[in-house]
Formats: C-alpha cells, sequence, structure tokens
C-alpha cells in the first residue's frame, strides 16, 4: 500500500537551535496515529513542516493524496460571516460552483452535527462548535489525511468525546497531535512520542499508554 | 457597536505604539501610524454599514469586486484578533500591577504594549497558514 505521508531524516533548526532531527515515519490510507511529547516538543513546528508551512532544514515529507488541517485555535481558520460561507470558500475558490460548494459544505456541517447552525457566525459558536466547524471546513475537500493540532485543548470533556466519536466515525487517515492521553487512546491505532526533537518512543497506542515509565519519562503524566 | 468601539481602541493603542516606536527610532513620525489607522478604522466601518453577507452571495468568485470583499472580510477578521489581544492583554497587565500610574505601571504599559505586537504578529501568522493550508491565499 502507498503511504499517504512519508517523512524521511525530517531536521527543523530555529534561531540556530534544532527543533527536532532525523524524524523519519510514514502514514498508510486509513490509518489513525497519535503524536503526543511534552510542551516544547516540535509537535506543531512537525506539523507545519509536514504540511508544508515551514521549510526544513533538511529531510523530505512526501504527501499524497489531499491534506487538510484543523488548528488549535479554530479562530484561525474561520473568519467568513456565516460557517457555510466558511466552509464552502475554498471550493469557491477553486472555481466550484457556488450552489453545489454550498450544498458540499452543508453535507460536511451535518457530518459534524452543525447543519441547523449553518447561518450562524463562528464567534456566535461556543468552543466546541467552532471546532466541529474548523474541522467541517477541513473535511469538505474530501482530504485523504486530516491533521489535526491539540484537537481537546480548551474542551469540556462532553465536547471532547464528542470529538473523539466524530473522528472515529471519518473514512479519513489521521494524524492527532495531543497531550490528551485518553483522547489518543479513543481515536488513534498507533501513537509517536516525540521527545527532545527526537522519537522517543513509537508502537501500539494501548501498549505505549500502558507504559507508565516512558509516560512519566516523557513528560505525558 | 461595544465591540466595534473595542476594535477602534485596539487600533489606536496600536497606530499610537507604531508612531511611538517610530519616533523612538528616528525621532520623527511618518504618515504611516495615520495610514495603518485610516485603512483599519475604513475596513471596520465599511464592514458595519455594508450588507455583506447578501452582497457577498452576488458577486462574482474571483472578480475584483469579490476579491476586494474578501479582502474587506479578513482585515475585519483581524481588526477582532486585535480586539481580542489587545483587552486580554490589558486585563492581565491591570490585574498585575499594585498602580496603573507611576514607573512600574508605565513601564509594564511598554511591555504589554510590545506583547501586543508580538502576539498580533503570531497570530496574524497562524491566521495566514489556515488560509494557505485551505487554499485560500489572500
Amino acid at each position: 500500500m502507498t503511504a499517504l505521508l512519508e517523512v524521511q531524516n525530517l531536521s527543523f533548526h530555529y534561531d540556530g537551535r534544532s527543533v527536532f532531527q532525523g524524524l523519519s515515519f510514514t502514514l498508510e490510507p486509513g490509518a489513525a496515529v497519535g503524536l503526543a511529547g511534552p510542551n516544547g516538543s516540535g509537535k506543531s513546528t512537525l506539523l507545519w513542516c509536514l504540511l508544508g508551512l515551514l521549510k526544513p532544514a533538511a529531510g523530505r515529507v512526501d504527501r499524497r493524496g489531499t491534506v487538510a488541517a484543523v488548528f488549535q485555535n479554530p479562530e484561525d481558520q474561520l473568519f467568513m460571516p456565516s460557517i457555510v460561507e466558511d466552509v464552502a470558500l475554498p471550493l469557491i475558490n477553486r472555481g466550484l460552483a457556488r450552489s453545489e460548494a454550498e450544498d458540499r459544505a452543508a453535507e460536511a456541517l451535518a457530518l459534524v452535527g452543525l447543519k441547523e447552525l449553518a447561518r450562524r457566525e463562528a464567534a456566535a459558536l461556543s468552543l466546541g462548535e467552532r471546532k466541529r466547524a474548523a474541522i467541517a471546513a477541513a473535511l469538505v475537500s474530501r482530504p485523504d489525511l486530516l491533521i489535526l493540532d491539540e484537537p481537546t485543548s480548551e474542551l469540556d470533556p462532553r465536547s471532547a468525546r464528542r470529538l473523539a466519536e466524530l473522528l472515529g466515525s471519518l473514512p479519513a487517515a489521521r494524524l492527532v497531535a495531543s497531550h490528551d492521553m485518553e483522547f489518543l487512546h479513543k481515536t488513534t491505532q498507533r501513537m509517536l512520542i516525540l521527545d527532545q526533537g527526537r522519537i522517543a518512543a513509537q508502537g501500539e497506542t494501548p501498549a505505549l499508554l500502558n507504559d507508565m515509565d516512558l509516560l512519566v519519562r516523557h513528560g505525558l503524566k | 457597536m461595544i465591540r466595534l468601539g473595542r476594535a477602534w481602541w485596539g487600533l489606536l493603542i496600536f497606530a499610537g505604539a507604531l508612531a511611538g516606536l517610530e519616533y523612538a527610532a528616528q525621532g520623527r513620525v511618518s504618515w504611516l501610524a495615520a495610514r495603518t489607522l485610516a485603512a483599519g478604522g475604513a475596513g471596520v466601518l465599511l464592514y458595519t454599514i455594508m450588507p455583506w453577507r447578501r452582497l457577498f452571495r452576488r458577486l462574482r468568485p474571483g472578480g475584483a469586486l469579490y476579491r476586494a470583499a474578501l479582502f474587506l472580510v479578513f482585515l475585519r477578521h483581524f481588526t477582532r484578533i486585535l480586539e481580542q489581544e489587545t483587552w486580554r492583554l490589558y486585563a492581565a497587565r491591570r490585574l498585575a500591577v499594585r498602580r496603573e500610574a507611576g514607573p512600574g505601571g508605565f513601564r509594564s504599559l511598554a511591555w504589554a504594549t510590545t506583547a501586543l505586537f508580538l502576539r498580533t504578529l503570531r497570530r496574524a501568522e497562524r491566521f495566514h497558514a489556515g488560509l494557505a493550508v485551505r487554499g485560500v491565499e489572500p
């Protein structure tokens, strides 16, 4: 099976300091991979490199298929007068007819349970709803791979649980960067632990989460 | 209107700090701060008085008017970001300092204003990245 994402010897430097170096991993279609690590371990920077937003110092990232991302703060991605326009915007920009784009946006909003709120502005929604709207905005392009950065930050337990259920129902492969071990347990099959600029451990999510020493050593418990 | 008023405060502080930095660096103030204020203010005002919701739907995607409308939406969103960061930062400062006036208070005000620039830049970077990832380049 051809990998959707292939990372080879990836290194990134910032202000002369190495953020991470020599990272290599692959992500297959349909896979759900968690990315964990203490604060400052470079998780978000790695995601930005994977998305092509930052240029790595060395190594390569091969992406195949459509990749979409949801950032930590949904306000960085939602700005239109209504969320249906937010979700439809990239399709309209790509030349799709407005009616078709809005139909697909409505489908994506229905998938995340926000169809009733489609005409509301993002600022009028709760944070949990805004997160789901940002996911709809990512899903509208029917991505093969969905990248999520700290999806549960600032969410209450119920919203986090709903989000986990939603992610579990999606066909797209997922790469989820999070500190929330319970969320990673629910939403991923495999996990990478990033610490001090290297992949400190990788394997099946339940096995890594059961290794208390490992979690404590890498600041995750 | 309350939110709009707060946005004006954010713009005023931003432009004031810009002028202050210019004066500190070269001993004179150019029109940059005034132009920033005028552009931001005009954007907010235009956004408030124009019926964008209805207008947007009538504009042809990719056309000049559509692009102009989109630019105003970006501007309005960014003004809101500026407003949020301004109020968060100055509320935190008010809680942290014993006296708002006086040498310590003024120093903390200077730091808060500097931090406002950095935070706003960071938010702008993330906003731009959010657009780029979705294929919506301004």
